[in-house]
């Protein structure tokens, strides 16, 4: 029948509506429930520019810098040298530098004691006894490559403080106090 | 069964109750869901009501003023096409009644 057929697109429609209605419904609670709540930033977040893809060049896809190397050390002006040192390896450099180092104190208590032996010598044969030793201490060194570490470690320690001993009457206060340091230190080790 | 003396209004509940019992209702809801879902008119209208809200200051938002507002946008950004699909399903759900 005719008005039935029209009775129920009319239903139909209705029923559309209301499930329209509902649908909003639901939205708008849920949106005003979260703002009364104050979660309403957290629940809906703006998407403006957190999920957008970063296309520029040199940069990942979330925008951060590509070099992970990054330079972040200033350099030092050294008081010695006056080179500019990295601050990671500032120490390092000054312990050579000024003489301080185990190395170099040992460098230089050699070259000090050689020059004292050649200054009485005149313009005589300069090269030391001491700088012959050195040389065969070293070359004994690099024979022993196959050696292990312990044993090549002691070995060079009784070297260093064979000439610290060696040494001590002929260099000044403030090196001899240093190397008695070094050599004490050494005993201990050995100890160990 | 064709009643002709059956008033508009009780045929009309006869459908609805057809509708419901029969769990159709149910599941053409369901399918009215996934399709505004799909279609992006639940994220619109969620960023409608939550611009309204942050526009006002939230303790003057109610719902029934939310719902004044913002339901006659919701029933005109339904896409057609989505109407129609549910309209149809309907009719020829109640087609066999009338």
């Amino acid at each position: 029948m005719l008005s039935r057929a029209t009775w129920v697109n009319d239903e139909c429609k209705a029923i559309l509506d209301d499930m329209i209605f509902t649908e909003t419904l639901d939205i708008i609670f849920q949106v005003h429930r979260a703002a009364r709540k104050g979660y309403l930033c957290e629940l809906y977040p703006e998407d403006n520019s957190s999920q957008k893809i970063c296309t520029e060049l040199g940069r990942d896809v979330f925008g951060h810098c590509q070099n992970k190397v990054q330079k972040f050390s200033e350099d030092i002006d050294c008081p010695n040298c006056a080179r500019q040192i990295s601050t990671t390896r500032f120490a390092p450099h000054l312990e050579k530098c000024f003489g301080k180092g185990r190395t170099s104190s040992r460098i230089a208590s050699q070259k000090i004691s050689s020059a004292e032996f050649s200054f009485p010598t005149h313009g005589g044969h300069t090269d030391a006894p001491d700088d012959d030793d050195w040389q065969e201490k070293k070359k004994r060194k690099r024979k022993k490559d196959g050696g292990s570490k312990k044993a090549k470690k002691k070995h060079i320690e009784s070297d260093a403080s064979k000439a610290a001993e060696h040494n001590r009457e002929h260099v000044s206060f403030s090196s001899s106090y240093l190397d008695e340091k070094t050599s004490k230190r050494k005993n201990l080790k050995k100890k160990r | 069964m064709t009643d002709s003396r059956e008033s508009e209004a009780d045929f009309k509940d006869r459908l609805h109750a057809k509708l419901q019992n029969s769990g159709e209702l149910e599941k053409l809801k369901q399918t009215l869901r996934d399709r505004l879902q799909e279609c992006g008119w639940t994220d619109s209208m969620r960023k409608i009501c939550k611009d309204r809200v942050r526009a006002s200051n939230i303790d003057d938002v109610s719902i029934d003023n939310l719902v004044d507002e913002v339901t006659p946008i919701g029933r005109d950004q339904v896409p057609a096409d989505i109407k129609n699909e549910i309209l149809l399903k309907l009719r020829a759900f109640l087609d066999e009644e009338a």
